[in-house]
């Protein structure tokens, strides 16, 4: 009875119709559609309430056990090669579809640009940040010292774990459970293995929760989607349609090129690596925060195609915290858009400086979603001295659509940079992340 | 006995008359200084009307023809002080510049300039100025490609303190005055019309633009395309006092124009005037 239901509220027959029902929903009712949004966002808090401490656990014994095992070695040169590799090729590509596909589209056309400028007005009418901006003459008389301080790096040093824990600063705490589980693996003794024994059933427990969650999401999906499909202006999306084109379509190429990647390690057809990862996809696209999308990759991608579990716990966990492949699209073609708009001719070292910059705020990026991560882009424009806050203003008007494919590419990118790099498990008894006493045997 | 009092009799009749004349005397004095009035008052009582001075082009929401119909701040404020002289307002639309506006007060071809007029030093040596009506910050307006490149990442803050670059402004305006003391490492770019300092600022020739936060601010309103390249900094500590020109000796009409504008229920902000604005610019779709 328990399974049947199980199988009807995640089976794709079920889930699709929700989905277009949303979509329908969402265009025809706006001001409902609004209302219902913040069920969606109670959702994915609750997800990722539950992914902090998986996450915490699952890098922790992953690096362990990788760094105890002699063998281990060969993920860390893994991680030091495909990581940036595959960043570096996201960027190339997204320059190449940026020479096919203009994303400013024509800036001559003063009729579209003013519809730009008129989405600038709207969306800093708020905050008024993008458009204005108060200053005194005199200057601050108590002027606070300033330590010289390197943002970028701000970012990744973490001062205090339980902090970082507390304002779910995931890239930080990513960074503590590495260097944490390399000195575990050194712990001489039994102890760290009965330390690593209870974590693995803490990370069961979470997986456990992450199981009962997505039984909700359908309910969820309704909500979440409408609401999002609500929020978009069809303005917004017509005066940007060129951004969003470029952006999506070099999106899709990536996705099609992942699933031969995922196809072709796990011996399976390109068809099956779609549906097998279906559920990750799927939360992908309804949720848009990647970090609430780890487990169930994870999950997906051991049970359903079969990826050695310890590999696969380690590279899915740490590629979506630091592989940054969607955002790394996202900016090249951002700054590409920014200077597009302003007339600013890019030879080829600007798109050379672009191109190392945008994988540098890539990194940067980890653990900001949604808005938060479109503002990263700043730290591309501010190294090439581009005026970003009107292009920010038009960004966030467009990203309900956008953050669904740059999410999806940063997740189902990361499972193809998962398969690249890890085994396919010949035991058909370690085909599961359910049993915790399964490592214990291994 | 009788005689003495006779006598105090007589006496207390003449103090009594003395008294009275007197009185009479004092009397038809205050008359005839009720019908004078105030020298500077009187003028305006007999013509029967008041002339208001104000530049020949329209100039929304503080003064502009709609439907036929002079409208705006500026022209409430003008009826209002009318009213409580007591008279009908005339307006004389003759002057072709902020500055003419003003020289039509000191010479006595208008009883007063109510006209956007920013209040200067320049300007109150030669006329007296009310206490502002409208109140409104000094603004610049950026490049944004120039403000990035050469701001290279400092704070603006800082930037537009030392601010170093081309700096657009109407020539011979206040803000040109405002700009030298304010900027003084700029280098002033002057130019005919607004419209030619905020095309050269879009066109990237000259870095900045600089006027009050409300004309800065009524380019995104009139043309939404120039959000993409422009950006506004509003400057909290330069305010620009908008106020009525009156002559410098007529201290009674300068006392009714500021009890007018002290009796007025609010203060005018840069909101309410670019609010103001897009209802005096939007079609007629409010009925």
């Amino acid at each position: 009875m328990g399974k049947s239901i199980t199988k009807l509220l995640t089976s794709s027959l079920f889930i699709l119709p929700i989905l277009a029902a949303s979509i329908l929903f969402g265009i025809k009712f706006p001001e409902l559609s609004k209302r219902l949004d913040p069920i969606g966002s109670y959702y994915i808090s609750l997800l990722k309430m539950i992914v902090l401490p998986y996450l915490f656990t699952t890098i922790t014994i992953g690096i362990a056990t990788v760094a105890a095992d002699p063998a281990g070695a060969r993920y860390t040169k893994r991680i030091a090669f495909t990581y940036p590799l595959s960043m570096l090729f996201v960027a190339l590509l997204s320059v190449g579809a940026c020479f096919i596909l203009p994303p400013a589209g024509n800036t001559s056309d003063s009729a579209a640009m003013a519809a730009l400028g008129s989405i600038v007005n709207k969306e800093s009418h708020g905050t008024q940040a993008a458009n204005q901006l108060e200053v005194t003459l005199a200057k601050p008389i108590a002027q606070s010292d300033q330590a010289a301080s390197y943002p970028i790096f701000d970012r990744f040093v973490p001062s205090n774990v339980f902090e970082s824990l507390t304002l779910g600063d995931s890239l930080k705490v990513v960074i503590f459970c590495i260097i944490f589980g390399s000195a575990l693996s050194m712990q001489p003794g039994s102890g760290n293995f009965s330390l690593l024994a209870n974590m693995t059933i803490v990370q069961a427990a979470c997986t456990e929760v992450i199981r009962w969650l997505n039984l909700m999401l359908p309910i969820t999906l309704f909500a979440m989607v409408s609401g999002q499909v609500a929020k978009v202006g069809l303005g917004p999306l017509l005066s940007m349609a060129p951004f969003i084109t470029v952006q999506i379509v070099t999106g899709l190429v990536l996705i099609v090129i992942s699933c031969f990647i995922i196809a072709r390690s796990a011996r399976v057809s390109p068809f099956a690596a779609i549906s097998k990862l279906k559920q990750t996809i799927l939360l992908a696209i309804t949720t848009r925060s990647s970090f609430a999308c780890i487990p169930m990759a994870t999950r997906e991608l051991v049970e359903n195609l079969h990826f050695n579990r310890f590999g696969t716990e380690l590279m899915m966990p740490l590629g979506t915290t630091i592989c940054r492949l969607g955002h790394v699209q996202y900016f090249v073609i951002g700054t590409i858009f920014i200077s597009q708009i302003y007339g600013v001719d890019l030879n080829w070292s600007k798109y050379e400086l672009i191109i190392a910059i945008s994988i540098a705020a890539g990194f940067a990026s980890s653990g900001a979603s949604g808005a938060v991560g479109v503002v990263m882009i700043s730290i591309v424009t501010d190294a090439l001295h581009l005026p970003v806050e009107a292009a920010i203003a038009l960004f966030i008007a467009v990203d309900p659509i956008i953050d669904v494919s740059r999410t999806l590419v940063l997740v189902y990118g990361n499972c193809a940079v998962t398969a690249m790099t890890t085994p396919l498990e010949n035991d058909p008894a370690l085909w599961t992340s359910e049993a915790p006493d399964a490592r214990a045997a291994a | 006995m009788l005689h003495g009092l006779k006598r105090t009799l007589g006496l207390c009749a003449m103090v009594l008359m003395a008294f009275w004349a007197t009185c009479a005397a004092a009397q038809t004095a205050s008359d005839s200084s009720a019908l004078a009035g105030p020298p500077d008052l009187i003028g305006i009582a007999e013509r029967g009307h008041l002339v208001v001075a104000m530049t020949s082009f329209d100039n929304a929401p503080f003064y502009s023809v709609k439907d036929g119909k002079l409208v705006g701040i500026d022209v409430d404020l003008s009826n209002d002080i009318a009213a409580a002289l007591g008279v009908d307002v005339v307006f004389d639309r003759t002057a072709e510049t902020f500055n003419d506006v003003v020289a039509k007060v000191k010479n006595g071809e208008a009883d007063i300039a109510v006209s956007k007029i920013s209040r200067t030093n320049a300007r109150a040596l030669v006329v007296a100025f009310s206490d502002p009506y409208v109140r409104l910050k000094n603004a610049l307006m950026f490049n944004r490609l120039n403000l990035a490149q050469k701001s290279q990442g400092q704070d603006l803050g800082d930037y537009i303190r030392n601010f170093n670059g081309d700096l657009g402004v109407i020539e011979n305006s206040s803000f040109a005055n405002f700009a030298k003391l304010r900027f003084p490492k700029a280098n002033l770019v002057p130019f005919k019309t607004w419209g030619e300092v905020v095309d050269a600022t879009i066109a990237g020739k000259i870095d900045a633009a600089y006027r009050d936060e409300f004309e800065v601010r009524r380019i995104a309103e009139d043309r939404p395309e120039t959000s993409i390249s422009l950006r506004t900094v509003t400057i909290a500590d330069a305010r620009d006092a908008i106020a009525v020109a009156v002559p410098w000796n007529a201290p009674r009409l300068l006392a009714m124009v500021n009890q007018v504008i002290d009796d007025r229920p609010t203060e005018l902000n840069a909101d309410d005037v670019i609010a103001l604005y897009r209802k005096s610019i939007a079609p007629q779709a409010e009925h």
